[in-house]
């Protein structure tokens, strides 16, 4: 009924795939660094000292080159969903489509329009309102986020929709369960709190080797300042922010996070691997050591994962084979039922 | 109110929208159309530093708005977006590339230490403004002339049009003399604007030369422009057009598009009054010496934008017609998004006008003092 050339849809992963870590290599960079720019130029305005501003411009060039990679990269995953995934654009596009535009709509063009005040506006506007711009920026480039995250978030959590047999395509039918998708909320916050804290670290780096240097000393010094105390903020920031991704991750994609921990047999009282050397020639189902070598924290893993030591957390063996104690169906019987709902479908399809 | 619109007016709605986000688009070119002028007008650094400097300023601005006309036709008519990008690949891709290279050539071109210098980054400027133009105008055409696809029961497209074994994947729209035809017109379009616009923002007064390539590029863009306008405008009027019937069946009528402009009077004033203005623009720049051109060509620019993307729609008219399969062509009715989406997004919509008065309000703010030699000499520049 369906064929799907496989080597063509392994392309277009590669594609998406090497255009997303391409994108995400200067974004969560921009999150943060937009931010850092917008403390540095109140100081300035507050304090009136030009050192401030000297520091808000020097931080502000290394801002751009990231934002119109970041901007460039963008673009171009935004069209990949209909050239590499043009079924999956009309099937969910009534859905996924919407945080598109609204991101469109308020996130870009509020960065757009104030980064060329950011940049060019020093002379032309008040001191204010160029101060008001940057924080545009930086609300701008952040609401952007936000709103691709929310697409984000319902691929790895689809709610607020229904199948509709008659055009055969989800479509949106609670806009606010879309919005506040506790996934994309938890994603979200990680996402740009994982951001001030790479920014923070980026601009500690390059002040630290201007020390190291004894090159541009007190802009150094007065950069490590504000991003200490930012990055100190955001570290406290990413650890809760990232234990509730964790979380979501673990009550909507189990099989996400089996794989990321390496789980192949579900356990109660499971303990997490710290650290430890996979086995190359493991495969789901066979009764080898999925390590060759662990350091476990016992219990920790039920703890993260449901918030209770004693829970059991599903490995992927369980998920691929289904495990009747704890209620989980295997795939082939999802498989199924998947064909028996394909079969009904068909004929309103016109087939 | 917004809950008690039927379906078909918001359909209508939307493709209004997407068409004003498109004309904006076209009129933002002048981006794109500066780029591509930058040898010809500037002569001395000064002059160059002066002209991508000021084009510099607002090149985010055509950018996020192609991003938004990307977003609102996924968002409104997904089919569209699921057809089109999924089967014109490479001109989608082409143009996509034109606008990578754009956007990091204003932000590397003067780095320190670049490693392709900055020729390199102007010749990605010129292709952005050239290739990148002449190939969304060839796809715009399209919305006239058809395209080579086939929908299936599920919606999955298939492309079939090979050159050579090849598969062109959409890049065959550029061998239409239309599509061709509309192409060219916005590409030397774009270069009116773009000299209309540097005129305006730009204190020329250490540049005379500048403002008399400026002057003479404004004209003699135009005359290359205006017969391939012509030809484009003469063709829609006498083309057939791709009808849809109350049944959803889709044929060939002909003089489809010169029927709706007649019962759509208004598309037909804005069409004239778009011309007018364009024209009026140009005519006040190259013999009266005005510095305000861009506002008549601009608006007038838009008008006709709007125009060439409602008319292939609006009166019952499949926008994105199959030349494979009459039935496969996309309608504003087939290719929408559901009732629940449309009336969300037209919410949505509510916050457009406080975008854009806050863009104009910026805009204003930073173009009241023009763009002067002193400032790229010792100030920020590209």
């Amino acid at each position: 009924m369906i064929d799907v050339d496989l080597s063509m849809v392994n392309w277009a992963r590669a594609q998406f795939a090497l255009t997303a870590m391409y994108h995400w290599l200067f974004v969560p960079l921009t999150l943060g660094l937009s931010f850092l720019c917008a403390f540095f130029e109140s100081i300035y305005v507050r304090t009136g000292d030009k050192e401030w501003r000297a520091i808000t411009k020097f931080w502000m060039t290394l801002f751009g080159i990231n934002f119109a990679i970041g901007v460039a990269t963008g673009i171009i995953l935004e069209f990949e969903f209909g050239t590499n995934w043009s079924n999956y654009s009309w099937i969910v596009g009534d859905i996924f489509g919407a945080p598109l535009a609204i991101e469109g709509i308020f996130a870009f063009f509020l960065e757009a329009t104030f980064f060329a005040v950011m940049f060019f506006g020093w002379n032309r506007v008040s001191k204010r309102f160029h101060l008001f711009s940057t924080w545009m920026v930086a609300v701008g480039s952040n609401l952007s986020a936000v709103w691709i995250l929310v697409a984000n978030g319902w691929m790895q959590n689809p709610v607020g929709m229904v199948f509709n047999p008659e055009t055969a395509r989800f479509e949106m039918n609670n806009f606010f369960e879309v919005v506040f998708n506790p996934v994309a909320v938890t994603k979200f916050v990680h996402a740009s709190s994982s951001g001030f804290l790479m920014a923070s670290l980026f601009v500690l780096t390059i002040s630290s080797w201007f020390l190291i240097k004894g090159r541009h000393v007190q802009m150094a010094k007065k950069s490590i300042v504000v991003a200490s105390v930012f990055g100190l903020l955001s570290s406290s920031y990413v650890a809760f922010t990232g234990d509730e991704s964790a979380y979501e991750v673990a009550q909507k994609q189990p099989m996400k996070l089996a794989a990321i921990e390496g789980l192949y047999k579900g356990e109660t009282k499971a303990g997490i691997v710290a650290a430890g050397i996979l086995n190359p020639s493991k495969k789901p189902g066979d009764d080898q050591d999925p390590f060759l070598l662990k350091i476990e924290i016992p219990y920790l893993l039920s703890l993260l994962a449901n918030r209770s030591i004693d829970s059991f957390v599903p490995g992927i063996d369980d998920l691929v084979y289904g495990n009747e104690t704890h209620d989980i169906e295997s795939i082939s019987s999802k498989i199924n039922r998947g064909k028996t709902a394909l079969r009904v479908v068909y004929p309103f399809t016109g087939g | 109110m917004i809950s008690n619109l039927d379906y078909a007016t918001l359909q209508q709605l939307w493709w209004m929208i997407v068409s004003i986000v498109g004309a904006l688009f076209l009129f933002l070119t002048f981006v794109q159309g500066g780029q591509t002028l930058l040898w010809q007008v500037a002569k001395t650094d000064l002059e160059k530093s002066l002209v991508i400097t000021s084009l510099g300023r607002k090149w985010e601005m055509p950018f996020t708005t192609l991003v938004l006309f990307g977003g609102a036709l996924f968002a409104a008519f997904p089919k569209f977006y699921a057809t089109s990008f999924g089967g014109a690949y490479w001109v989608w891709m082409l143009i996509l590339f034109s606008f990578i290279v754009q956007a990091v050539s204003y932000e590397y071109r003067k780095k320190p230490g670049n490693l392709l210098g900055s020729t390199v980054y102007e010749v990605f400027l010129f292709i952005n403004g050239s290739i990148g133009i002449l190939l969304i105008g060839a796809a715009v055409g399209t919305f006239y002339t058809g395209s080579n696809f086939t929908l299936d029961l599920y919606n999955r497209v298939t492309w079939d049009y090979t050159l050579l074994g090849i598969n062109l994947r959409g890049l065959e729209a550029a061998f239409s003399l239309f599509n061709l035809s509309l192409g060219i017109f916005l590409v030397f379009n774009a270069r009116v604007l773009g000299a209309l616009y540097l005129l305006n923002s730009i204190d020329l007064s250490a540049t005379p030369n500048l403002e008399s390539r400026l002057r003479n590029g404004t004209g003699h863009n135009f005359l290359i422009a205006l017969p391939f306008l012509l030809y484009v405008l003469v063709s829609i009027l006498f083309r057939s057009g791709f009808d849809v019937d109350s049944a959803g069946t889709v044929s060939l009528v002909a003089s489809k598009y010169l029927s709706t402009l007649v019962a759509m009077p208004y598309l037909l004033i804005l069409l004239l009054a778009g011309i007018v203005l364009v024209l009026y623009g140009v005519v006040s720049t190259f013999f009266k010496k005005s510095n305000k051109g861009i506002w008549f060509s601009g608006l007038g620019t838009v008008f006709v934008g709007l125009v060439v993307l409602c008319l292939p729609a609006f009166n019952n008219t499949a926008f994105y017609p199959s030349k494979l399969d009459l039935q496969s062509s996309l309608t504003i009715h087939n290719a929408s998004s559901s009732l629940f989406t449309l009336t969300t997004m037209t919410y949505v919509a509510l916050g457009i006008p406080f975008v854009l008065a806050y863009v104009a309000y910026v805009w204003k703010l930073m173009d009241a003092k023009k763009l002067t030699d002193v400032e790229v000499t010792h100030e920020e520049s590209y």
